[in-house]
């Protein structure tokens, strides 16, 4: 649905990040920054937490190690047994390569899976035109009004001052 | 990933001017500008010409591949003594090839090295193309290449009969298999936020689509943006254990055996080693064609070379390490049939292949000592194909003269190759370059969103000096 | 019997083709012929030796004693019957003569009768024609009686009482009839010094399990020479290990038996009788004869034939000397010194000779004589080929044009039949009924396993219809055998069963004719010597020495022979055990002589001797005479199937025309470099061991040292796995193996083996399971050599089985390294990684491929093929699996008749095909087994065991008796 946006745009990731520190002093909520690369104390100055997705590799990684060692052991010590050239039927060395490899794999698959969702990127999805310069070389940042008594004006004066480019406030999807 | 991980502060910058790898003062504009520029104009004449010569030794290789299976292995010159030749060669060679592009894109981004910025992306390409031109190789060499799926795990009537996890063959199966979709995905999430730029850019509604549905709606939040460089990171974490592992399984191939000049314990140090050395060759190679062919002179600098030049150089020491200390263990080991077989290395019937080895891979390196040489953007490429041209017969050394002289003297014979071994060698660079050519035509070959944070570091880095 | 039919028939409706039927599909005459006769196969007298009866059941092998025809040796043999076809020749171990082993040429016989070229029905001037109007032309143009002309039976030798006692029945009927002895590869000479020396014109018949002592003189008798079986098993029993015995070979090129001398001494053809002369002087100092001249060969070193002057000496009665040179002084210089060293009467045996070789050369120039004279007016060719292999072919040509009526009775298409006015082919000899006295009472019965398939007819039976005798050969040859040989035993009363009995066992021994009468030597030694110092000198004096000229040997090769099974593609195929050369001959010259011509191999030379050349490439061949140059006869066919064609050169070609009693033909001929190459398909490419210990040899003496095995016992990180009721082993005894490769031809048979044709063996890829390894150490003049035969070495540990992806290769609970063909994707991993490389590799389909047109892609030729092995597909590793199937079915009737598995009751082909027995197969389990014994030989060593690689096969060193030893 629809919402109520103050939108302000930098060419410079320096104000960005000033006016950031700025808003948020003043407990304005900030809906998202948006920008045409990671810029960096960003993520300090917005407050915000280190991602928990390198645990979803951890788990996959660990349980695709486990599982593949098992199968291995099963498949050559009780599913079939063969004499192959006098070598023990629990061969756990020679089982190591494989069980590294399905681990690194499993892993990483299971990480990028993880990101997609957790950020809604999928195939064909509309990015709402409204920040499109942001992937060229614009800065944006963009305050939600959520009800009257945010005062915009207020938030206005702050942008400018930090050294906005443009303000608009404009009802849109994104 | 922007240098700007690198945590990168001021004061560091005062102790030392920190290195420009961006020519000029690019804005960001002109930064999507630039790289994006070979996908909107028409390729150069340049272009054409390369993609015709590829793409015919593409069809080639189709026609002979074709031929092979028809008829069998025998069209090869292989034999009861020499049981591999040019078909494992080959693969060995171009699976060497990739791991530089890994080392780049995610050893070197561990390491925190700004400079592979400009380069990482065509790299991760190479190596993506290099592994699909090996993993040609192990299913054309089967006798019965309809039955390559007896090798995976899969549940059957047969008992279930398993694989045999005991064989280094199957664990190249899965090195190589988990080795490509680690790097594609790697690669192609490294392209997510330049799909974005290039969506927003497009001009017609069909590069609109096509771009729209590459880049997942990247629209550049900073939120995802935080979560999209902990995952790089940690991919990056996953591939760089690849980059040591992959080759080392290859090596196992013939660590593992008993046939002498194989059955070596130095022999995953030293193919990693030589992956690293032959596939920094290559992305000399390709960079030096296309920073002229493309004009990327801007992001692809001297210094870009310089550096890529000083690691082939240090791994091909280490590969001529590896040469000496073969020998060395062969004559301090006193196995008559090891000692035999390096011997016959050096002074057989295929010698004159040991001795261009040895020119290309211990000698060439040396020249590298030289910044003049260095910064010799023609000799750094003449450079470079040496090294590829030894590194192919590095491998042909270890596997054919290991293999025509083994145990019994009554089994000793000669590898010879046919037409058809040839021609699927040639075939395989076509497949390759026809792979990479399209590559720079469709895909920014730089990462867009990299070198904008890189320019933005560079900037600030200037700024901080100058105060 | 029906049920046979049933199946054979039902087999007859087209069915999808599978590689498991591949043998069984059904297409042309050929087959069906083949199918019907099968049926109607075994003629209802013929008497399996091992099923009491002459059931056959489908699935079912039986065993038929018969006797091969391969050669005029005649040996006794059984044939493996399935579904009613042939399909394997072995021993016949009931033989006194030849024991239970097999030559090669013997082994491959059975594929000849599947040779679609074969001749296939009787023709007249070309045009084919039925038996009766053949048998009305031919008597309407036989000469009546009455006129007393010439009617001549041509034939090499013939030892078969029936058919010899039909040629009787002409001499009676034509007055003017004559049988005529030719052997393309003759023993005239001997045959004639025996009648001046003992006035017997035989070739005696030779014990050498008795001799302790044997010097061989150009006499490749483990080889080609007279009757190898019979030697070859004979030599293996004198020479066994426990005795310490002595071989001397002296010999122009290596021949089989030099690289399995003691001591061997390269001369020249010229050479050979001074060398006896000397020894003969030696012997004859000790048996103090008078007036023996003390002048010196020049030839030997002195010291060495004292050396073996004193072991003959005192081996008197234990020795034996034989030569194969056509040099009757020389022949007479021999029976000297075997008369000296009482050898006469003990391993020289002349009261009962033997019938092997009867050819008489000097009649055969007579006849070719009388042919050009226009006097001949009858001629019958049987089993000879002298437009091919006589001296002087194009004469014979010429007098066969002169003959008013020729008859050729091959069985196949030759270059003399071709130019016959009739052709009344015959059957192969696994198709007919015969007999055979190869040594004196020494008999053997040949019986048919298949009726034939195609229009063929007896020779003996055409000959009779021709004397107007209506009976069958059976019935004739049955009525010989009643009246001839029945009485002159009395063990059985009964004909009948005595009649079954010769069925059954295939032999029959009866007591000598003359009972032991010694004959008295009568020879001239003295004129003898003074013949061969005199012809020496002469020849040395016209072998002028510059450098082109040489000396040329021409020698039989072990898988050609002379020539008769040049179509034959296994023998093609089979790698000459010296040369290891395949698919044609060439000229082998001394290392020395080719640095002189700076000739590498491959190099193409013309061949020069009077007015006849040929052009061939040459093969440096160490231990050759440096003056002499050997070629094999038997190659270079013209007018034989398309596999033999115009393989090789006919070095028949080079022969002097043999004229007059004096028979020594020294042959000179100028060498020279043409510039052409034409590659030899050599299996082997390196002869030395380059001083590995890969095939041992030690000495009597040294011996004693030894401790036997203790490689096997390295240590190993692994616990050993279970292990089933057996551990099938084999121990090859390098000390008996002779290197014949009887053994390859046999596996090749019994575990259908493609034939690859002679581009693949050059690039290496043969596909022979069993490998006969050949390595020279020594002085490159006149090396040491030892045969090694190698095939899968079935490891405990074995290295191609950790890396097979796939799990195709696996040991099974017994022991054996098996291959799963079917599981196989051939990454040929396991090749690469076999330290005895072993394992070989369909490259190609090999079968029903035009590209490989030989016995497999041929409906015919595919009835060969042992149903209990299947036939790999393309792109499938292969090898030696130590005969499962035999195995297996062993195991079935020990299962059946419930017991145990009894010692040596399981043979593998090879081992059965072996004649020295060399080639042990048992379990290692049973600690009394041969094998197990063997295996605890101090001989004993394992290949290659110091890799740790655990081997199932283990040799036994070779003995060598060398004069430091003494």
């Amino acid at each position: 649905m629809p919402k109520n946006l103050l939108i302000a745009t930098f060419s410079d990731p320096d104000r960005l990040i000033r006016a950031v520190r700025n808003i948020r002093r003043k407990h304005i909520r900030i809906y998202d920054v948006y920008t045409p690369y990671p810029v960096h104390d960003l993520d300090e100055a917005m407050g915000i937490r280190r991602s928990r997705l390198p645990w979803v590799t951890l788990m996959m990684g660990v349980s695709a190690l486990v599982l593949t060692l098992l199968s291995e052991f099963y498949t050559a010590v009780f599913d079939w047994p063969l004499n192959v050239g006098g070598k023990p039927d629990n061969s756990t060395l020679a089982f190591i390569p494989i069980s590294f490899e399905l681990t690194v794999l499993v892993g990483a698959l299971a990480t990028v899976a993880a990101l997609f969702l957790r950020a809604e990127l999928y195939p064909g999805k509309r990015s709402g035109g409204t920040v499109k310069d942001a992937t060229n070389d614009t800065f944006v940042l963009i305050i939600r009004r959520r009800d009257a008594s945010f005062d915009a004006s207020k938030a206005r004066l702050l942008l400018e001052h930090c050294g906005a480019e443009s303000i608009e406030e404009k009802v849109a999807e994104l | 990933m922007s240098p700007a991980t690198t945590g990168h502060h001021p004061t560091e910058a005062q102790a030392l001017l920190p290195p420009k790898y961006i020519d000029g003062d690019p804005s960001l504009q002109q930064i999507a500008e630039d790289i994006a520029r070979p996908l909107e104009a028409q390729p150069g004449r340049s272009w054409w010409i390369c993609f015709a010569l590829a793409f015919t030794a593409l069809l080639n290789l189709g026609g002979m591949v074709t031929y092979l299976v028809a008829k069998g292995i025998g069209v090869w010159g292989l034999n009861n003594s020499v049981g591999w030749a040019f078909d494992i060669t080959n693969f060995v060679f171009w699976v060497g090839i990739g791991h530089a592009g890994t080392l780049i894109s995610a050893i070197l981004l561990l390491f925190r090295q700004t400079w592979r910025t400009s380069i990482n992306r065509s790299a991760e390409a190479m190596t993506i193309f290099a592994v699909i031109c090996a993993g040609l190789f192990p299913a054309i060499h089967l006798g019965r290449p309809w039955d390559a799926f007896f090798i995976f795990p899969y549940p059957n009537q047969r008992g279930p009969l398993w694989p045999n996890f005991r064989s280094p063959l199957v664990w190249d199966v899965f090195a190589i298999s988990t080795y490509f979709t680690v790097s594609l995905v790697f690669w192609y999430l490294g392209m997510v936020p330049d799909m974005a730029t290039l969506r927003d850019r497009a001009k017609n509604r069909f590069q609109e689509t096509v771009y729209r549905w590459l880049s997942l709606g990247w629209n550049g939040s900073y939120r995802t943006w935080a979560r999209y460089e902990v995952v790089s990171v940690v991919i990056a974490g996953l591939a760089a254990p690849l980059v040591v592992s992959v080759h080392s399984i290859v090596s196992m191939d013939f660590a593992t055996s008993v046939i002498p000049g194989w059955h070596a314990t130095i022999f995953p140090l030293y193919f990693v080693a030589g992956a690293i050395y032959s596939g920094f060759g290559m992305v000399l190679t390709l960079l030096i064609i296309t920073r002229q062919t493309m004009h990327l002179e801007r992001y692809i600098t001297a210094q870009h070379l310089d550096k890529m030049a000083k690691v082939t150089m240090f791994t091909g020491m280490i590969v001529s390490y590896a040469y000496a200390t073969e020998f060395f263990t062969a004559w301090y080991r006193g196995d008559v049939y090891e000692k035999y077989h390096f011997i016959n290395r050096a002074i057989g019937p295929y010698a004159f292949c040991f001795y261009l080895m040895v020119l290309c891979n211990v000698l060439t390196p040396q020249v590298l000592w030289f910044k003049k040489v260095r910064r010799n953007v023609a000799a750094l490429f003449i450079a470079s194909i040496l090294v590829n041209v030894g590194m192919w017969f590095e491998r042909f050394v270890i596997i054919v003269v290991s293999l025509h002289r083994t145990f019994l003297p009554s089994a000793w014979g000669m590898f010879y190759p046919t037409r058809i071994d040839i021609g699927i060698l040639v075939g395989s660079f076509g497949l390759f370059f026809t792979c990479f050519l399209l590559f720079i035509r469709f895909l920014p070959m730089i990462a867009i969103w990299e070198i904008k944070g890189a320019s933005h570091f560079e900037r600030a880095a200037q700024k901080a000096t100058h105060a | 019997m029906r049920s046979a039919c049933g199946e054979l028939l039902q087999i007859q409706k087209p069915e999808p083709e599978t590689t498991r039927r591949d043998f069984l599909s059904v297409a042309g005459f050929a087959i069906g012929a083949a199918a019907l006769a099968s049926c109607r196969a075994p003629v209802q007298n013929a008497i399996p030796l091992l099923a009491g009866s002459d059931q056959l059941v489908p699935g079912v092998s039986s065993w038929y004693a018969t006797t091969c025809g391969g050669c005029p040796a005649s040996c006794s043999l059984l044939a493996k019957q399935r579904d009613g076809r042939p399909i394997k020749i072995e021993g016949n171990d009931r033989s006194t003569l030849f024991g239970g082993g097999t030559c090669a040429t013997g082994q491959a016989t059975v594929l000849s009768l599947y040779d679609g070229e074969r001749l296939n029905g009787p023709r007249w001037k070309g045009q084919s024609v039925s038996w009766q109007q053949m048998d009305q032309l031919v008597l309407s143009l036989l000469p009546p009686p009455s006129l007393r002309q010439r009617v001549v039976l041509l034939s090499n030798t013939i030892n078969s009482p029936s058919t010899l006692r039909i040629i009787e029945a002409w001499r009676r009927r034509y007055p003017g009839f004559r049988h005529v002895t030719y052997d393309a590869i003759s023993l005239s000479a001997i045959r004639s010094a025996n009648k001046q020396c003992f006035g017997l014109e035989v070739v005696p018949h030779y014990a050498f399990e008795k001799a302790r002592v044997i010097v061989g003189m150009e006499a490749d008798f483990l080889g080609t020479w007279l009757s190898p079986v019979e030697f070859a098993q004979g030599y293996a029993r004198s020479h066994s290990p426990e005795t310490s015995c002595l071989h001397l070979q002296v010999e122009s090129g290596l021949s089989l038996t030099g690289s399995k001398a003691d001591i061997r001494i390269a001369a020249a053809p010229s050479e050979l009788g001074m060398v006896a002369v000397a020894l003969l002087r030696r012997v004859a100092r000790k048996a103090r004869m008078a007036g023996v001249s003390n002048v010196e060969s020049p030839i030997a070193d002195p010291a060495l034939l004292d050396f073996v002057a004193d072991r003959l000496w005192e081996n008197r009665g234990k020795s034996l000397i034989v030569s194969g040179v056509q040099d009757t002084a020389a022949q007479t210089v021999i029976n000297a010194l075997n008369e000296f060293l009482g050898n006469i009467g003990a391993t020289v045996d002349l009261a009962c000779p033997s019938f092997q070789r009867n050819g008489d050369d000097i009649a055969m120039t007579n006849l070719v004589a009388e042919m050009n004279r226009g006097e001949v007016h009858t001629l019958i060719l049987y089993g000879v080929n002298p437009v091919y292999d006589y001296a002087g072919a194009e004469l014979f040509a010429e007098g066969l044009k002169k003959t008013q009526l020729s008859i050729s009775l091959a069985d196949t298409r030759d270059e003399t039949s071709s130019q016959a006015v009739a052709i009344c082919p015959d059957h192969h000899f696994l198709e007919s009924w015969g007999d055979a006295e190869p040594v004196d009472s020494h008999f053997s019965l040949r019986q048919p396993l298949i009726s034939p398939l195609f229009d063929t007819r007896a020779a003996p039976e055409s000959m009779l219809r021709w004397l107007g005798n209506t009976s069958t050969h059976y019935t004739y040859l049955r009525d010989v055998w009643k009246a001839s040989l029945f009485p002159r035993q009395t063990e059985i009363g009964d004909f009948e069963l005595f009649w079954e009995r010769a069925l059954r066992d295939g032999v029959l021994t009866l007591p000598a004719r003359h009972p032991e009468s010694a004959p008295v030597f009568r020879g001239d030694w003295a004129a003898a010597e003074d013949t061969i110092l005199h012809d020496y000198n002469r020849d040395r004096s016209h072998l002028t020495d510059q450098d082109a000229t040489c000396e040329l040997h021409l020698y039989e090769s072990v898988s050609l022979r002379d020539g008769r099974h040049a179509n034959n593609p296994w023998l093609q195929e089979l790698p000459d055990p010296i040369t290891t050369a395949t698919w044609g001959n060439f000229a082998s010259i001394a290392p020395e002589l080719a640095r002189r011509l700076n000739c590498t191999e491959g190099d193409v030379v013309s061949l020069r001797t009077g007015s006849r050349q040929v052009d061939i490439p040459v093969l440096i061949q160490p231990g050759q005479h440096q003056r002499t140059i050997s070629v094999a006869l038997g190659y270079g066919r013209e007018e034989v199937g398309k596999v033999g064609r115009s393989i090789g050169i006919n070095a028949f070609r080079l022969r002097n025309t043999v004229a007059g009693p004096h028979e020594s033909p020294i042959t000179a001929v100028t060498i020279e470099k043409s510039g052409r190459r034409e590659p030899i398909a050599r299996t082997q490419g390196h002869f030395s061991m380059e001083g590995r210990p890969i095939a041992l040899e030690t000495t009597v003496h040294d011996l004693a040292g030894e401790s036997g095995p203790d490689q096997d016992r390295l240590p190993t990180l692994w616990t050993e796995p279970m292990q089933g009721a057996h551990a099938w082993g084999m121990a090859i005894d390098l000390n008996a193996c002779t290197g014949c490769s009887a053994c390859v031809v046999a596996c090749q048979a019994e575990n259908n083996v493609p034939v690859v044709g002679k581009d693949q063996v050059q690039r290496g890829r043969i596909m022979h399971w069993i490998r006969i390894d050949h390595y020279y150490h020594g002085d490159e003049a006149n090396p040491k050599s030892i045969h090694q035969p190698m095939m899968c070495q079935h490891c405990g540990h074995a290295p191609c089985e950790t890396v097979c992806p796939v799990l195709a290769t696996t040991t099974s609970s017994e022991g054996i390294n098996q291959q799963v063909y079917n599981r196989c994707i051939g990454t040929r991993y396991c090749a690469n990684n076999c330290p005895y490389k072993v394992r070989r590799f369909n490259w190609y389909n090999y079968t029903d491929n035009r590209a490989f047109d030989f016995n497999m892609s041929s409906p015919l030729g595919r009835m060969v093929l042992n149903p209990d092995v299947v036939v790999r597909s393309r792109g499938v590793m292969e090898k030696c699996n130590l005969c499962v199937q035999r195995i297996q079915s062993a195991k079935n009737l020990a299962l059946e008749g419930q017991r145990q598995l009894a010692d040596g009751e399981i043979q593998t082909a090879c081992q059965q095909a072996c004649a020295t027995h060399a080639i042990v197969f048992g379990d290692l389990k049973d600690f009394h087994s041969r094998v197990s014994q063997l295996h605890r030989s101090p001989r004993n060593y394992l290949v290659l065991g110091e890799l740790g690689t655990r081997p199932n096969v283990s040799y036994l060193k070779r003995i060598r008796t060398t004069m430091e030893a003494h």
